[in-house]
């Protein structure tokens, strides 16, 4: 018989994909999951965020942006319902966008820290004599370092810092503190010239009548405002005539910095520019309004004296004479009320130290006598301004214009009912108009004071209408502009006859009460 | 008290658990995760060596990482403030990460932690990088007293330090600063002659018995200054690491004579005169600096740790030339033993803990054996769950078996104990072979490792037999040192063998092991005692009694590119994927005939990548 050995059952194929593990490393193969697992968010974070984004746009005013962001986040919120594997997908690739996007920003960021602050450290360190690569020590005895003593290094031994042994030797603080003030120079021109402009500043010229003015023909931008000046020295936003033009109604708004309206404003920001807007939008049908502000800087009524008396009123039909009470004793030689830049400076630096040289120069040489002082040449000063305002008056009569209203510009004392307050408690400013208005009491001026205006409103809202947060007593912010100029139309709407006439509005009764617009909070 | 190092981030993490001052459990990343010189945080090897030490949840009282991130997050930008505006790639590249993830260890670490249960470590420490490098050399050092010199590419500002280490306190004196690295320096000529930085370093090595030194002058008058005391100062207009992606440049490459080498292109006498070269003046700084060392410490042993201490030919040189009574080199010198070292420093340095020098045996490495290990029922789980063919063998059997075989010219794969801990395999996750073989150098270096044909491979020897092989260095049991091959067991190799081809010439024979001595009669010893290594120690014994060779190749279970095998599966992959005629797991032998068919379904070369 034939005994034949069966030939043992063939193995099975083994492979990398099908070899199985043996019983260890549980534990490892679960905190490498953790690894290879894909996070995603909790479900409800994305809407809850996507929205709240979307939100917050809305309410910052980036309406479309708000709508466009919060439809993605509505769809996507959709679609994880509607066909998850999608959602998925999509999620993914909003991930890798947002991903891309993230490294686009760190580059934007990066990059010029870079390139900025790199370059500079290598100079500063050079200066300051330190070489924290040992480039410089090729000649060195030893290139060993000593480090730092180990006792204080094993204390240390919980901080993510090491502790760093002094290095022997001096630096070149002179030479740090020079690089470090070029540096400053340049970052400070940057700052001085991008955002505040000063590179560009208002240029003035002497005026053997008005003392000082606008050099004409200016068109200065800063950082926030635009400033245009015409050829007769007013901040207007084109060339006039002295005669006015047929079939207009022109106001001449006499002022000072307050009328000015500051360089952070444009022209139309102002209260003359927003005044003229607004009266050929209300009025303005087969009608024109022109409001020519003879307003700058530091002038008193000196000033506009003089400016009247060289230049005339323009045929001019109603004149508004306003006035800050603290300008109404700026002799006409004084420049200290303004900063003088006769020429363009190269640098904004310049300008900033002309400007400075010139505080120090006001207050060394002039005493800086800006404001009425409480003695013998105060009062006199002060007296000649009051003086000059009725001059004012009577040479705008004489020069052809019947209406000139006298108005006291409305001006941040210690409470919020500032004139109220002011006359109440007797103030510096009572003392100026009470002066003021003596003076004008003998040619039957009126001057007007903005009583109701301001009273009654909140910290906040006062802050609003002053420039600088409130911090500044006798200039405006824009929202103060718009305010002074609906004021304005009230007054011209009830002291002047000529306006009522031409824009066609009825005659008020007989009591003198001008209707002032209260200010929406 | 329960302390977990953890190194990670650059290359080479690892984690290392010390309780009560002693070395329970250390790994390295790579041997879980699979990624050579895997560079994250090491959630493997922490998560196994906390369970491994049997820590209690709320037991782990201190956790340490190796570094101060921070200090190189200020050296890293310090560096780019004296280059800028060059190295705006490097700088876009580099900080997001910095800012991303390594300047948040701590809190990664303790999210980790966490995650698997255990409740937020009482401390957390960040000794400096060359503090942990030196506590990984002198804490578990068989010595009471020894100068300490790390060296590496760098650490925060540090690159070398010289120190010493007294009873359970080290103090570490002088430095060498970035960038003036003998590390970056031999980096940089790993980078031109082709090599990868940080993987290349030992291949260089290995390649300079074939080259001459014809370019140390040009090193020494034009890349760098070298002072008596062992200190260097780098031309830093010849190298690109400070502001770009590459350790040389343009200008580098016009001293040497052109562009570096591609990676695996043709090596010709080019690299390995270069290689040669910067070989000699490794050796001259490293012998200076000891010097220097003896001579500021007064102590009579030296430890050493740091990358730089992995350069296995300069500390052969560094024992020989008796500066030091004898020298003491950490296992895991790179960044992996920084885990260890910072875990020790804490202990010892931080807390005061004394040392137990009772408890040296004869070091406190255990052989460098702290990694995982398996048993017996394991493995039996293992090859039964998968219908694999094996074996059980008792150790007499097997290690006859073993001998047998070994001296017939089979290769072994060996899986036995706990993993080591370090780049090299010492015995327990080793591949061994006939080292009187003439063949066994190539067959290895081709069809075992798939590596280099010009890399050589290294001996075990009993340590009793040392003295026959090899002329000076009769203890290293770590395969960091090197000496040369006793003369009289050497052939005589002829004049104008270097003009041969280098495969031509790597295969001649040159001693009756030709396996394991080099083109210059080298060899990286590994000797073997019992007190670190019983079982592979009976190995060789067995192999000694049947050929009269107390000798064998020995060289890491892995191919190229992949990190050395961990478990029994890694290791059947390897011995199935390779050469190797016969695997060990334990007790368990099984031969290449037995086996199963084997399919790969993808090209698992590519799998690993270069290195």
């Amino acid at each position: 018989m034939n005994h034949e050995t069966p030939s043992p059952a063939p193995l099975p194929m083994l492979s990398p994909e099908t070899l199985q593990d043996g019983p260890w490393f549980e534990n490892v193969k679960r905190a490498y999951e953790v690894r290879t697992k894909p996070s995603h968010p909790p479900k409800w974070l994305v809407p809850v965020i996507g929205f709240s984004i979307a939100g917050f746009l809305w309410l910052i005013g980036w309406r479309k942006t708000a709508i466009v962001g919060g439809s993605i986040v509505a769809v996507m919120l959709l679609l994880e319902f509607v066909h998850p594997v999608t959602a998925r997908k999509v999620q993914k690739g909003l991930a890798m966008f947002g991903a891309w996007v993230g490294q686009a920003i760190g580059w934007l960021l990066l990059c010029p820290l870079f390139l900025i602050v790199g370059p500079f450290s290598r100079v500063f360190t050079r200066v300051m004599g330190a070489d924290p690569l040992g480039r410089r020590m090729a000649n060195a005895p030893s290139y060993w370092h000593f480090g730092a003593p180990e006792n204080v290094r094993t204390k240390n031994t919980a901080s993510m810092f090491c502790v760093e042994r002094k290095s022997a030797g001096g630096r070149n603080w002179l030479g740090a503190l020079a690089v470090l003030g070029v540096l400053g120079l340049i970052v400070g021109e940057l700052v001085l010239r991008f955002w505040f402009g000063f590179h560009d500043p208002l240029l003035y010229m002497q005026d053997a009548s008005s003392g000082y003015r606008m050099r004409p023909g200016q068109d200065i931008r800063t950082g926030r405002g635009e400033v245009h000046v015409n050829n007769y020295s007013m901040r207007y936003h084109r060339d006039v005539t002295a005669e006015k033009p047929a079939d207009t109604y022109r106001i001449l708004v006499l002022s000072d910095s307050t009328g000015f309206g500051g360089e952070y404003h444009t022209n139309e920001q102002t209260y003359c520019g927003l005044l003229e807007k607004r009266l050929n939008e209300r009025y303005g049908s087969g009608k024109k309004f022109e409001v020519l502000p003879a307003c700058t800087n530091g002038w008193g009524p000196q000033h506009l004296l003089g400016y009247i008396w060289k230049n005339g009123v323009f045929s001019a039909d109603s004149v508004i004479v306003a006035m800050s009470a603290g300008n109404i004793d700026r002799p006409l030689t004084s420049m200290s009320a303004t900063r003088y830049l006769a020429a363009k400076p190269s640098f904004a630096l310049e300008t900033v130290a002309v400007m400075l040289c010139d505080d120090v120069k006001r207050r060394l040489v002039t005493g800086g006598r800006d404001f009425y002082h409480d003695d013998a040449e105060g009062i006199k000063q002060h007296e000649a301004g009051a003086q000059a305002f009725l001059d004012l008056g009577l040479t705008i009569r004489e020069k052809g214009c019947a209406e000139v209203f006298y108005e006291a510009l409305p001006q941040l004392c210690y409470d919020q009912d500032c004139f109220l307050a002011t006359v109440a408690r007797g103030g510096k400013f009572y003392t100026y108009y009470q002066r003021v208005k003596e003076k004008l009491d003998t040619a039957d001026f009126v001057m007007e004071y903005p009583q109701e205006l301001l009273k009654g409103l909140g910290t906040r809202e006062v802050n609003d209408i002053f420039a600088k947060g409130g911090k500044d007593e006798g200039h405006y912010a824009e929202r103060g502009h718009s305010i002074y100029a609906d004021y304005l139309i009230g007054q011209l709407t009830a002291r002047s006859a000529a306006f009522r006439k031409y824009a066609g509005l009825p005659e008020p009764g007989q009591a003198h009460e001008p209707k002032l617009p209260r200010p929406t909070p | 008290m329960n302390i977990l190092g953890v190194s990670a981030l650059y290359h080479d993490s690892a984690a290392a658990l010390i309780s009560n001052g002693e070395i329970v459990a250390a790994a390295q990343e790579e041997r879980f995760s699979r990624k050579k010189h895997d560079e994250r945080l090491p959630l493997g090897a922490m998560t196994w060596c906390l369970e491994e030490g049997g820590v209690p949840k709320d037991g782990l009282d201190a956790v340490v990482f190796f570094d101060k991130p921070l200090t190189k997050l200020t050296r890293m930008l310090e560096t780019y403030g004296q280059v800028a505006p060059r190295g705006l790639k490097s700088f876009m590249a580099g900080v997001p990460i910095w800012l991303k993830d390594k300047g948040w260890v701590g809190m990664q670490i303790e999210k980790h932690l966490r995650r698997i249960g255990y409740q937020k470590p009482a401390k957390f420490y960040f000794p400096e990088h060359h503090q942990s490098h030196a506590a990984s050399a002198f804490f578990p050092s068989p010595f009471e007293e020894a100068a300490i010199i790390t060296a590496d590419g760098v650490g925060e500002w540090a690159s070398t330090s010289i120190g010493k280490g007294e009873g359970n306190r080290m103090e570490l004196t002088v430095e060498g600063r970035f960038p003036h690295s003998i590390g970056l320096l031999y980096s940089a000529f790993t980078y031109y002659t082709g090599f990868k930085v940080n993987s290349g370093e030992y291949k260089l090595m290995g390649l300079a018995p074939y080259g001459e030194p014809v370019y140390v002058d040009r090193i020494k008058e034009k890349l760098m200054r070298i002072h008596e005391d062992g200190s260097v100062w780098l031309d830093m207009s010849y190298f690109g690491f400070l502001d770009g992606f590459r350790m040389t440049n343009e200008k580098f490459d016009a001293l040497f004579g052109g562009p570096r080498r591609k990676g695996e292109s043709e090596l010709t006498k080019k690299e390995m005169d270069l290689a040669k070269s910067i070989q000699v003046v490794t050796e001259e700084i490293m012998l200076k600096t000891a010097r220097y060392a003896r001579a500021i410490t007064g102590k009579r042993n030296l430890v050493m740790a740091g990358g730089v201490a992995l350069n296995c030919v300069a500390n052969g040189h560094i024992l020989r030339e008796g500066i030091f009574d004898d020298v003491w080199i950490q296992p895991a010198s790179g960044d992996a033993g920084g885990a260890l070292g910072a875990a020790l420093y804490v202990w010892h340095q931080a807390l005061g803990k004394p040392r137990d020098m009772s408890k040296a045996k004869p070091d406190f490495m255990c052989g460098s054996a702290l990694g995982p290990g398996f048993t017996n029922e394991q493995v039996k789980a293992f090859v039964e769950s998968n219908g694999i063919p094996a074996t059980f063998m008792p150790d007499e059997q097997r290690n006859a078996f073993l001998a047998e075989n070994l001296a017939n010219e089979k290769v072994v794969g060996l899986l036995q104990g706990k993993c080591e801990f370090g780049p090299r395999a010492l015995g327990f996750r080793s591949i061994l072979a006939d080292a009187r073989s003439e063949k066994m150098q190539s067959f290895l270096n081709l069809a075992t490792k798939f590596r280099e044909s010009f890399r050589p491979f290294a001996p075990i020897c009993l340590k009793e037999h040392a003295h026959e092989f090899f002329e000076k260095i009769h203890d290293s049991p770590y395969m960091l040192l090197v000496d040369q091959v006793k003369a009289s067991r050497c052939t005589k190799g002829t004049a104008d063998e270097h003009k041969l081809g280098m495969v031509e010439w790597v295969n001649r024979s040159r001693s009756d092991v030709p396996a394991v001595t080099h083109v210059d009669y080298s060899a990286r010893i590994q000797t073997v005692d019992r007190d670190r290594n019983a079982r592979l120690h009976d190995i060789l014994t067995a192999f000694h009694q049947r050929t009269g060779y107390p000798i064998l190749v020995n060289t890491s279970f892995n191919v190229r590119s992949e990190p050395i095998v961990c478990t029994p599966s890694d290791a059947y992959r390897c011995f199935m994927r390779t050469g190797i005629d016969i695997l060990v797991l334990e007790n368990y032998v099984l031969t290449k005939p037995e086996q199963p068919p084997w399919k790969e379904t993808k090209s698992w070369q590519e799998e690993f990548g270069l290195d």
